[in-house]
């Protein structure tokens, strides 16, 4: 999933930078001299002038030792086992009760790729010592790795430049999980169901993951930097799921979905929080009628669940604006909150129509989907996200 | 995807109406009708020796569709104190599918009386400003004190020729308190060869009122913070629970916050002031003069 967001996030101008991953390892094993092992494409050689093959014990509280690419280690590196003179890819320390090590993938300069294989994706070392998978740690010469990905940057827009920087990591749960967090570290989303058909549909500043199939939490993604809204010169967006287990957010159910769990960065980040109030949440915005949220102020909202067509029996798209609210809210009562418009979405617009969700529309001539929608009742306005999917 | 205003291209007329004298205010409709390109029809003659007007719109682009407005004194005046009332009637280009409605009261008892009057050549909206007007809030909006009337051929977007439609509202809390008006209001419209009226929030029936931006969940408070407000094309609703049908108007946008009080301000090559003033989600407000002459309708801000 991070190579698949990688090559397309890098083909729509998006910038990318690596982020090493951890490796860790269980390193009780016995070493002969001349026994390779082959990490990462690269085979190293273990040799030693002694007659018996010993095994390598690791102590708690031992140096971690970075893989030293075709470097050369004397035995005076290594406590309490000297070696001779030796050639070697890595040192292995730990400990029978702290029986792993973890070391960074050192970074090879410029080029993220290692001997032909892409870092930091995970190791699958081979050959006569241990043996290394994706799998936990707890199976002595298994290891794992995690933690590596990428950073991935939207490009600048013209609206006051504004840009999104997220990183996209794989986790160490034992399963195949990513994490997605924002840079500032206020938004940290665990939740996404890896083992799904994916699809993505992205732009310069925004993209969308989502589950054909699945509408509820933990199988959509979206993250935009916003055209800004009136003296915003940034606005950044962020809704989708936390906990891999049990997944919350991320839903595309229905248009609310979206502040279900969130992120919010106006010159200031927010996230969603079980103690968040109803007036900070999230919103898309489109016209709807009705003064307040009383059914007197909205004259029982005749038109909730109606279709709103002109006379010539066309729908009316509406720009597609998010609203949240980045601080507390006063809790005056309308016109105090600070829950205001703070961007739109590209390339997008909310429909006046219902459509059902996945469907495909035609705008300006071009392909696009709806994305998300609802059929609307005297609580909820009826509409649809539409998203173009070429130009 | 349009946005911004539908320009009527043609005339505005933005007056504060003298409504002190009742032939006086009937003149001042007919001549600010008249200044936005309505063309007079013919004279009526109402009571206590007054002379009324009915007048046309001009033919709105693509349909050519008009509408006819008389307005005259019947007589009737208020229950208390007998100040004269005076009619309005609304009616298709042919003069059917017509509406009468008792929409302004005439008064010089506590200085001489005056409205807002701002028409173009589809529409006229008529409200009461106690900050403008002699008597300030001795003739404020009540039920003695009638004021409002807001109506017009809209914007169609259906441009088939021979069709007639308009839209008319009076009275309760109308467009000048909210642009979506409470039960008390009275209204009219015709479309598609339908015409109803009566109070507004009957229960199939959707009476003329405006849309504003606010979010999916209704449940949600709003409006939007006052600093950043959307602003969009007035979209108004008519039509039934089944055939529900968004229009829109001349000259005008909502701007999706809260107002109160009169405001006026220049956007666009326009001048614009606000025409609800009920401190509720969403203001109208009307271009009430033109810098440039706009040839192609646009919008920036």
């Amino acid at each position: 999933m991070i190579q698949w967001l990688r090559t397309n996030l890098l083909a729509c101008g998006w910038t990318v930078q690596k982020i090493m991953a951890h490796a860790r390892f269980e390193v009780t094993f016995a070493i002969f001299d001349g026994a390779t092992i082959a990490v990462g494409g690269n085979t190293f050689t273990f040799t030693d002038d002694e007659d018996e093959p010993f095994a390598v014990h690791i102590t708690p509280g031992d140096i971690l030792a970075t893989l030293a690419n075709l470097g050369r280690h004397t035995s005076e590196d290594i406590n309490p086992n000297p070696w001779d003179d030796y050639e070697v890819g890595m040192m292995l320390i730990g400990s029978v009760s702290v029986p792993y090590i973890e070391w960074n993938v050192p970074d090879p300069g410029d080029d993220e790729f290692y001997n032909g294989n892409l870092l930091p994706m995970a190791l699958t070392p081979t050959g006569t010592v241990g043996i290394f998978d994706y799998n936990p740690n707890s199976t002595p010469g298994q290891g794992v790795t995690w933690g590596g990905g990428f950073t991935f940057t939207s490009l600048p827009h013209d609206f006051g430049g504004g840009t999104i920087t997220i990183k996209v990591q794989t986790i160490d749960t034992g399963q195949c999980d990513i994490v997605i967090t924002t840079s500032d570290g206020e938004g940290v989303f665990t939740g996404i169901q890896v083992a799904q058909a994916w699809r993505l549909l992205c732009n310069p500043y925004q993209f969308f993951m989502f589950v054909n199939a699945t509408l509820t939490a933990g199988y959509f993604f979206l993250c935009a930097s916003l055209k800004p809204y009136g003296q915003l010169s940034q606005a950044n967006f962020i809704s989708g799921p936390i906990n891999a287990v049990l997944p919350s957010g991320g839903n595309r159910s229905d248009l609310d979905g979206i502040g279900s769990r969130y992120y919010v960065n106006v010159s200031g980040g927010y996230m969603s929080s079980a103690t968040s109030t109803l007036e900070q949440v999230p919103n898309f915005v489109f016209p709807g009628w009705g003064a307040g949220i009383t059914a007197t102020q909205k004259l029982n909202n005749k038109i909730g669940g109606l279709n709103i067509r002109r006379d010539n029996g066309k729908g009316i798209p509406y720009e597609a604006f998010i609203a949240a609210c980045v601080t507390e809210p006063n809790q005056g009562g309308i016109g105090d909150d600070k829950i205001y418009i703070i961007g739109a979405l590209w390339d997008a617009f909310i429909s006046s129509v219902y459509s059902p969700v996945n469907s495909t529309e035609i705008i300006n001539g071009a392909a696009a989907i709806t994305l998300i929608s609802q059929t609307g009742n005297a609580n909820t306005s009826r509409g649809a996200l539409v998203v173009q999917t070429e130009v | 995807m349009t946005f911004g205003p539908n320009y009527s291209n043609g005339p505005i007329v933005s007056t504060n109406l003298p409504v002190y004298n009742v032939q006086i205010a009937l003149n001042s409709i007919r001549d600010a009708l008249v200044e936005a390109n309505w063309e007079l029809v013919s004279e009526i003659a109402g009571s206590s020796s007054t002379t009324g007007y009915e007048l046309i719109s001009f033919p709105t682009p693509g349909g050519l569709v008009q509408m006819r407005v008389s307005v005259w004194y019947d007589g009737t005046n208020t229950v208390l104190f007998g100040w004269p009332i005076l009619a309005l009637k609304v009616a298709d280009g042919n003069g059917l599918n017509d509406f009468t409605a008792h929409f302004l009261t005439i008064r010089s008892d506590v200085g001489n009386k005056t409205v807002r009057f701002v028409c173009n050549q589809h529409q006229f909206m008529c409200w009461y400003d106690s900050t403008l007007s002699p008597g300030g809030s001795s003739y404020t909006t009540n039920f003695f004190n009638r004021n409002t009337a807001f109506g017009g051929v809209p914007v169609l977007f259906d441009t088939t020729l021979g069709q007639q439609c308009y839209w008319f509202q009076y009275g309760g809390t109308d467009l000048r308190q909210s642009i979506v008006p409470d039960s008390n209001t009275s209204y009219a419209w015709l479309h598609n060869g339908v015409l109803k009226s009566g109070l507004n929030n009957v229960a199939a029936t959707l009476a003329p009122s405006f849309m504003s931006e606010r979010g999916s969940d209704l449940v949600q408070t709003t409006p939007f913070w006052n600093a950043n407000f959307a602003v969009m094309a007035p979209i108004l609703l008519i039509g039934t629970t089944a055939t529900l049908v968004a229009l829109s108007i001349w000259d005008a946008i909502v701007v999706c916050g809260s107002y109160s009080g009169r405001i006026t301000t220049f956007a666009d090559f326009c001048n614009w002031e606000n025409v609800t003033d009920g401190g509720q989600v969403g203001t109208l407000f009307h271009v009430t003069g033109k810098q440039l002459a706009l040839t192609v309708p646009g919008y920036s801000y």
